[in-house]
């Protein structure tokens, strides 16, 4: 019996993410070995050719002998009606559809993965409103504006579509105030976007880094640009009415 | 150590090849046997449906027909349960932490904010503060056997925990004294050591031994056999955060701005006599909440005591509102506290979240008395409001700007048979 410490334990080498082909493939061949009772003796040599195939490639051995020997020689006959030139990949992928047709639910126990563990096994769970799948369309400057890319908007900017404004009639600098990206915003003002516009409901840029209160944008442009203070949107309110914040509400003041 | 179940424990443990045997089989192309498992990855699958198929549990997809609602397998006899803890794999030993011992309390809060559970992302991990744990793992009737911790022998070093309370809960018409199971936590590092299953059995074994056999547990993932399904919805209270760290996102078209105004709410609360539940609130709040859980088919069944330690307020842990007026509670509301660490954000690290525990109205319209609630969770400088779409709960997720989560919460009842529970007939939220 070895002693154990800290070191022994903890050096475990991070392991590569798994493709969800092979997590499928995988979780099919323990559904396969719990479940063989319930599958047909044809379908199960189906599976046993690719399974052959994924683990030790083409057939090259010789077919068994021997008069009673059906079962192995049934099984060599699956295998090499394989050939050698299909891929170990589409094995799987003939695997994983062949258990869609012959084994019913075997996709729904596949949570009991190692996923389980980091998900906690058991307690709350820690759910986000997750992901935006919107796809960014790296022609259309204002997505890449959106999107942050600074590189790729260099590449799509001229005199035109610099001060350009959208149906809501606002311009890409607004954008970046908005969502509050400084570099962006830099940018932008390095390369001569008009600090002045005003969108459809009469708001600047200004109006927008305000009432989203990101300081570092309402500085910028309150030191470093010809910014008109005094601006109003269609309700009548100048940018700095839009927040309560103090240190932002400092910066009017000087 | 003459048992002759936990000899069996031992050299299967032995019996299976170790991960560095396997990965130099797998390099030198010996043939294996071909029902031998490959990776320790799909050792450890096996093990885990092995381990299910063992428990009295339904096997999934199984239907279970109207009007059964009992137990798999009989109580046992003090006799048939075994005396000695299971066995762990070498190098580790069994320790109850006792959660009144601070710094015994603090190793257990810095086991679970280092490993416990992650959004699918990993993004967020929990972090129960240690006050919240105490509170969770200390109800009436508590054990300090049932706080079972994990030790490495040579460094005394805390890699594993799984913790039971106990609990009457209504399932259907029948009410069974059991255990809620939370907190199983095996420390990252240790996860191919297959330290889960034994942790289960054990803490199994020691509330069998206290003539308890059912338990009931949530998980974010599917084992055999939910009996409910649950999904978590989430009200932004600060958009802003919420969005620079990723919990939630802009879409293309909507502005930052317009969004901040979407999610603004009121200074104070609305409803006349809305406001922090006190100790003399508690007789009228309690009889509100015990009659309202009547109507669920999966439900606590609290005393007067129990009501108290669960919801009377205690600062970063649980918060609960009444309206009252002239004497007359007509209105409760509650959350607890369970903030996440943000694990890669160069600005914040730290994600405050209230989830919704157990709301009753009587007077108030729902939509307004929880409208009020969520003020509270803001005012208390709350980033987000949780709530699962349980109890009546769907009549305010949508009205209130509540946006859906991204995956569902599981219920379980341990060795107990019943058919599927509708989601608005649950009635019982664990921590």
């Amino acid at each position: 019996m070895s002693s154990i410490d800290d070191d022994e334990l903890f050096c475990n080498e991070e392991k590569q993410p798994k493709s969800p082909l092979d997590t499928l493939y995988e979780h099919g061949t323990l559904c396969v070995r719990q479940k063989a009772s319930e599958i047909s003796q044809d379908h199960l040599l189906y599976l046993y050719s690719r399974f052959k195939f994924v683990t030790e490639g083409p057939c090259n051995c010789d077919r068994p002998s021997g008069l009673f020997n059906f079962e192995a020689k049934k099984k060599w006959d699956s295998w090499k009606s394989l050939g050698d030139s299909v891929s170990k990949d589409k094995c799987k992928e003939e695997y994983v559809a062949k258990l869609d047709q012959v084994l019913l639910g075997w996709r729904e126990s596949l949570d009991l993965s190692s996923e389980a563990e980091k998900k906690g096994t058991f307690g709350v769970r820690c759910s986000t409103l997750g992901q935006n799948n919107e796809v960014t369309n790296t022609s259309d400057c204002f997505d890449v504006c959106k999107s942050g890319d600074i590189q790729q908007l260099n590449k799509l900017l001229n005199s035109e579509n610099l001060n350009q404004v959208d149906e809501s009639g606002m311009s890409m600098l607004m954008w970046a105030c908005d969502r509050g990206n400084l570099d962006m915003a830099k940018f932008l003002i390095e390369k001569g976007a008009d600090v002045n516009l005003q969108d459809s409901d009469g708001q600047s840029c200004l109006h927008y880094a305000v009432a989203c209160e990101h300081l570092e944008i309402v500085k910028l442009l309150i030191e470093k640009t010809k910014i008109d203070l005094n601006l109003e949107d269609s309700d009548g309110q100048k940018a700095e009415n839009l927040t309560n914040n103090k240190e932002i509400s400092n910066l009017f003041q000087r | 150590m003459s048992d002759p179940s936990q000899k069996e424990e031992a050299s299967s443990q032995k019996s299976q090849p170790s991960v560095e045997e396997l990965r130099r089989l797998l390099n030198s192309r010996v043939a294996l046997n071909r029902n031998a498992p490959k990776t320790d990855d799909e050792l450890k699958k096996k093990d885990e449906w092995k381990f299910w198929e063992t428990q009295p549990v339904p096997k999934l997809g199984t239907v279970i027909p109207a009007g059964t609602n009992e137990p798999i397998q009989a109580d046992k006899t003090i006799d048939e349960i075994k005396k000695e803890p299971f066995s762990l794999p070498d190098g580790f030993k069994w320790d109850d932490i006792d959660l009144n011992n601070e710094p015994e309390l603090m190793e257990l809060y810095n086991l679970l904010n280092e490993n416990y559970v992650e959004d699918d992302d990993n993004m967020f991990r929990f972090d129960y503060s240690p006050e919240f744990l105490r509170w969770a793992l200390q109800p009436k009737g508590w054990l300090k056997q049932w706080h079972t911790g994990v030790r490495v022998i040579k460094s005394g070093k805390l890699v594993g925990f799984i913790g039971a309370v106990p609990a009457n809960v209504k399932v259907y018409d029948k009410t069974v004294k059991m255990v809620e199971i939370n907190y199983l936590c095996v420390h990252k590092k240790l996860r191919d050591k297959r330290v889960a299953p034994v942790l289960i059995k054990e803490i199994t074994r020691r509330v069998n031994l206290q003539g308890i056999f059912q338990a009931c547990y949530t998980a974010g993932v599917i084992l055999p056999s939910p009996v409910a399904k649950c999904r978590y919805w989430h009200r932004s209270l600060n958009p802003k955060k919420l969005i620079e760290i990723q919990f939630s996102y802009l879409q293309r078209n909507m502005t930052m701005q317009r969004t901040i105004k979407l999610y603004r709410l009121p200074d104070k609360p609305k409803t006349p006599g809305f406001r922090k539940m006190t100790e003399a609130d508690c007789p009228q709040a309690f009889k509100l909440l015990y009659d309202y859980l009547q109507k669920f088919d999966l439900a606590p069944v609290y005393d007067e005591e129990e009501f108290k330690h669960w919801f009377l307020p205690r600062d970063n842990v649980v918060d609960s509102f009444v309206v009252e007026e002239n004497g007359v509670v007509t209105d409760f509301g509650s959350f607890y506290h369970l903030p996440s660490t943000i694990m890669h954000h160069p600005q914040y690290k730290n994600l405050k979240a209230a989830y919704s525990f157990y709301n009753v109205v009587s007077k108030t319209p729902i939509n307004d008395f929880m409208n009020d609630v969520l003020i509270a969770a803001r005012n208390l400088e709350m980033d987000v409001f949780n709530a699962l779409d349980l109890m009546d709960n769907s009549q305010f997720l949508e009205n209130l700007k509540f946006g859906i989560g991204d995956g569902n919460l599981q219920y379980y009842v341990y060795n107990w048979k019943c058919p599927n529970i509708q989601t608005n007939k649950v009635g019982l939220v664990l921590q």
